[in-house]
C-alpha cells in the first residue's frame, strides 16, 4: 500500500499474516461469499482476536487497550477486512467503550469493558426512531426519573443485531422542554429487560440485520446512567467524531475489488468495462490516500475538524460503485438472487452462491450512503463547519 | 518530514507570486529570479550545482505558481528538463541552472537519419516558446530513442508559436533535416519516461493550486453574495455542490501527497496516473462549479476565476491527459496482477 512507513508496513503485513493463520476458514467462506453470518461467527472472530491483545487495542492501556493511535487501528481494521474477517461490529468495542471508559463511573468501566473486550457481551445501538433519522436530536424515547431508577418508553428503528443483543445503548429523554439536544440522557439497558420487545425488520436484501426496539415501562437502574443526566447528546457526539475516522471501508472495498476482476476477466475484454474497473481502482487509492493524510493529520494532534465525514462519504460511495460494477457483470446472467443460497439450507447450484453474495452486497450496500447519518447530513455538516457556509 | 521542508518553499513561492502581481506573459528578469532562489536546480544534486532535493519538492512551488497563473515554464524547466541534463552529465546544466539558457523536453514523432540529422514534427511543446534550445527525444536507426540537442535557431528547424487557452504559449516543431548533437548513447526511453512522469505530477500540483484558489473565491463568493435577502451559500443545494468541490480538492492534495511520497520507488508511474485521473476529475468538478456559483461574475475578467478555469483547461493535456494515465494504469495494474 502506498503511502505507509516502513513501520506501519511491516504491521500490516503483520495482521494480514494473522488472518491468513489464524482466522477460521468457515467464518472466512462465508464472509468471502458474502453468506449470511451468525452472533457465533462474530464472536468467535472476536474471541481470536481478544487473544492477541487486539480487542480494544485503540482503548487506552489504563482500561485494557494498547492505546494504538488512530492510524494502526485503521490499518488494523482494514487488513482484517481485506482478509475476508467479519465486520468487527462496532457497537460494543469502538461506540459504547469508549463512551463508558471517557464518562463512565469507575463501577461502570468495571461491570462493561471486560464482556466487550472478551466479546461475551453482545451490543446494540438504540439512536434512531421512526421520526428521528438525520434529525436525530428530535427523538422522543423517554426516560422517567422515578427514584433510583428510571422508567423508559418508546421506541428505536433500524437497530442492527437487536435480536442477539444483550446490551443496548440509548438516547433517551429525561428532560422535556428547551433545546432538542437538551434533556437527552445515555443509558445502557439490558435487553433481557421486562418490556423490550424486538421485531425484525425486513429489508429488501432478504436478510435480518435491522429491528424495532419497543420500550414500554422498562425499568432501568439509576446507575446504568453515563455520565450526567442531560449530557447525553454531548457523548454522543463525541463518539461519533471519534469514531468516524477509520469509517471509510478500503479494506471491504479491496476485498470487493479483488473479486470484480475475478469475475471480470472471465469475461470478453472489454474495454469500457475494463476503464471503470480500473477508475474504481483509482477512487480505492485516492480513498487510501485521503486516509493516510487525515489519519496522519489527527495523530499529529490536529482538532477533529470534517475529516470523519469526508470519509464516510466517499468510502460509502466507493463500495456502491464497486457494487454496481459487479451488477453490469450479472446482469448478463440475469442478476441471480436467491436469499436461501446464503443460508447453509441451501442444496442448489453452487454458482448460485456466489452471484447472490454479490447482488446481496449491492442491495445491502445501498443502505451505507444512508446509516450512520446520510451522506447528505455528512455534506451539510461539512458546508457549516468546514467551509464556514 | 516533508512538511517541514516544504513549508518554507510554500511560503517563498506565494511571496514570489504575490510580488509578481499579475502577470502577462513569460517575463526574463521574473525567470532570472526564480533561478536566483535556486528553485531551477531544486531537483538537482549539490555536486551539480543543485540543492539535493527531489522533483516532488517543487509541489509547494508549482501550487503556488499555479494559484497565481505565473506563466513561466517551471514545471518544463526545474521538474523535467534539468533533472534529465542531471541524469546524463550534461554541461549544459549550470546556464540551465542559473537562468541564462532555457532548455525544454521535446517528444514527438521524430526520428534521428544514419548521419545524426533529425526529421518530424513535435506538436505543443510546453515551454517551448520560451526555450533557447530542445532536448528532442527521436527514434534512431538502431530502433533505439535517442536524446538530441537542437538550438532554436537550427537550419530547417521551424518554432512556431501559439497562445494556448490560458495565456501561455506553446511551441509546434517542424524539423526538416536539423543538425543535432547526440546527448546520451543509450536508450533514452526510461530516462524520458520518468521526466515526464516527473512533469505530470507537477501538472496536478499546478492544478491543486490554482483549485484551491478557486474553493476560496467560491467560498467567499457564496459568503457574501445575497439574493432573495441571505447569502447564496446558506442554500443547500449550492452548500452540498461546495462539498463535493473540496473532496474532490481533499482527494487531489491526498493523491499528489501519495505521489509524492513514492517518487524513487517502483510504485511512482501508478501513483503519478493516479494522481493525473484524479487531478483532471477535480479540475473538470471545481472548474466548471467555480464559474457556476459565481453566476455571471465568473464570466467576467474582473475575476480570477476565469483565468484560473482557463489554466486548469490548458493543464490536462500536460505532460499525458487523463485517458492516457488511465490507460496506462491498467497497463500497470494488469501487469502486476500477472
Amino acid at each position: 500500500m502506498d503511502g505507509l512507513d516502513n513501520e506501519a508496513q511491516a504491521f500490516r503485513h503483520e495482521v494480514l499474516e494473522f488472518c491468513r493463520d489464524h482466522l477460521p476458514a468457515d467464518i472466512r467462506r462465508k464472509v468471502e461469499l458474502h453468506l449470511e453470518l451468525e452472533r457465533d461467527d462474530y464472536t468467535r472472530w472476536q474471541k481470536v482476536l481478544h487473544a492477541r491483545g487486539w480487542m480494544g487495542a485503540h482503548w487506552p492501556r489504563q482500561h485494557g487497550g494498547q492505546g494504538w493511535g488512530p492510524r494502526k487501528r485503521w490499518i488494523f481494521e482494514q487488513a482484517c477486512m481485506e482478509s475476508g474477517a467479519p465486520w468487527l461490529i462496532p457497537m460494543g468495542v469502538a461506540y459504547v467503550a469508549p463512551v463508558v471508559y471517557t464518562f463512565g463511573t469507575v463501577s461502570q468501566q468495571q461491570r462493561f469493558l471486560p464482556g466487550i473486550q472478551s466479546g461475551d457481551d453482545f451490543w446494540c445501538q438504540g439512536y434512531s426512531e421512526p421520526n428521528a433519522g438525520s434529525d436525530l436530536a428530535s427523538l422522543k424515547t423517554r426516560a422517567e426519573p422515578a427514584g433510583d431508577h428510571y422508567i423508559v418508553n418508546g421506541q428505536k428503528m433500524w437497530t442492527t443485531y437487536a435480536q442477539w443483543a444483550d446490551w443496548i445503548f440509548c438516547l433517551a429523554r429525561t428532560n422535556p422542554g428547551g433545546k432538542p439536544q437538551q434533556g437527552l440522557s445515555f443509558l445502557l439497558i439490558d435487553m433481557r429487560s421486562p418490556g423490550v420487545t424486538v421485531r425484525p425488520i425486513r429489508t429488501i436484501d432478504a436478510m435480518h440485520h435491522v429491528n424495532e426496539v419497543f420500550f414500554d415501562n422498562v425499568r432501568v437502574p439509576a446507575e446504568n446512567l453515563v455520565g450526567e443526566e442531560g449530557k447525553g447528546w454531548d457523548y454522543a457526539k463525541f463518539l461519533l467524531v471519534a469514531e468516524r475516522l477509520i469509517a471509510a471501508e478500503t479494506g471491504k472495498a479491496r476485498l470487493l475489488l479483488r473479486q470484480l476482476k475475478a469475475v471480470g476477466h472471465k469475461r470478453p475484454a472489454h474495454d469500457y468495462f475494463a476503464r471503470r474497473v480500473a477508475e474504481a481502482e483509482i477512487d480505492l487509492r485516492t480513498l487510501e490516500a485521503v486516509c493516510h493524510r487525515l489519519l496522519g493529520r489527527a495523530e499529529g494532534g490536529a482538532a477533529p475538524g470534517v475529516e470523519a465525514n469526508m470519509l464516510k462519504i466517499r468510502g460509502t460511495e466507493l463500495l456502491q460503485k464497486i457494487n454496481e460494477l459487479m451488477i453490469d457483470v450479472l446482469s448478463q446472467r440475469g442478476v441471480p438472487f436467491d436469499p436461501l443460497a446464503l443460508t447453509p439450507r441451501w442444496n442448489g447450484a453452487p454458482s448460485i452462491i456466489e452471484d447472490s453474495g454479490m447482488v446481496f452486497e449491492f442491495l445491502h450496500g445501498r443502505a451505507t450512503t444512508i446509516w450512520g447519518g446520510s451522506n447528505e447530513i455528512q455534506r451539510t455538516i461539512i458546508a457549516k463547519q468546514g467551509l464556514g457556509l | 518530514m516533508r512538511e517541514e521542508l516544504w513549508t518554507p518553499l510554500r511560503e517563498s513561492a506565494t511571496r514570489f507570486v504575490a510580488e509578481a502581481g499579475a502577470a502577462d506573459g513569460f517575463d526574463r528578469a521574473r525567470w532570472r529570479r526564480i533561478a536566483a532562489l535556486g528553485w531551477l536546480g531544486l531537483a538537482v544534486s549539490e555536486e551539480q550545482g543543485g540543492s539535493g532535493l527531489h522533483i516532488c519538492d517543487l509541489v509547494p512551488i508549482v501550487e503556488s505558481l499555479g494559484a497565481g497563473c505565473l506563466p513561466e515554464p517551471l514545471i518544463a524547466v526545474a521538474g523535467v528538463a534539468a533533472p534529465l541534463l542531471a541524469r546524463i552529465g550534461s554541461d549544459l546544466l549550470p546556464a540551465v541552472l542559473a537562468g541564462e539558457r532555457i532548455v525544454v523536453l521535446a517528444c514527438g514523432e521524430v526520428r534521428a537519419d544514419n548521419a545524426g540529422f533529425l526529421h518530424g514534427t513535435v506538436v505543443a511543446v510546453t515551454g517551448g516558446a520560451e526555450a533557447d534550445m530542445f532536448l528532442l527525444a527521436a527514434r534512431r536507426p538502431d530502433g533505439a530513442v535517442g536524446l538530441f540537442l537542437v538550438l532554436r535557431d537550427a537550419a530547417g528547424l521551424t518554432v512556431a508559436v501559439t497562445r494556448s487557452i490560458d495565456g501561455r504559449l506553446f511551441a509546434d516543431l517542424v524539423l526538416d533535416n536539423v543538425k543535432a548533437t547526440p546527448l546520451h548513447a543509450a536508450d533514452a526511453t526510461s530516462l524520458i519516461d520518468t521526466a515526464l512522469v516527473g512533469g505530470a505530477l507537477l501538472t496536478v500540483a499546478d492544478a491543486s493550486g490554482a483549485m484551491d484558489a478557486l474553493l476560496i473565491d467560491t467560498i467567499g463568493y457564496l459568503n457574501t453574495r445575497k439574493q432573495f435577502g441571505q447569502p447564496i451559500g446558506s442554500f443547500q443545494a449550492l452548500q452540498h455542490r461546495a462539498v463535493d468541490m473540496y473532496l474532490a480538492l481533499e482527494e487531489v492534495k491526498a493523491v499528489v501527497e501519495a505521489a509524492a511520497g513514492a517518487e524513487g520507488s517502483g510504485a511512482f508511474t501508478a501513483a503519478v496516473a493516479t494522481a493525473k485521473v484524479v487531478g483532471v476529475r477535480a479540475a473538470r468538478r471545481i472548474g466548471r462549479e467555480a464559474i457556476q456559483m459565481h453566476g455571471g461574475m465568473g464570466l467576467s475578467e474582473e475575476l480570477r476565476v476565469g483565468r484560473l478555469f482557463r489554466r486548469l483547461v490548458a493543464g490536462e493535456a500536460h505532460y499525458g491527459d487523463a485517458d492516457a494515465h488511465l490507460s496506462r494504469f491498467i497497463t500497470l495494474s494488469r501487469s502486476e496482477a500477472a
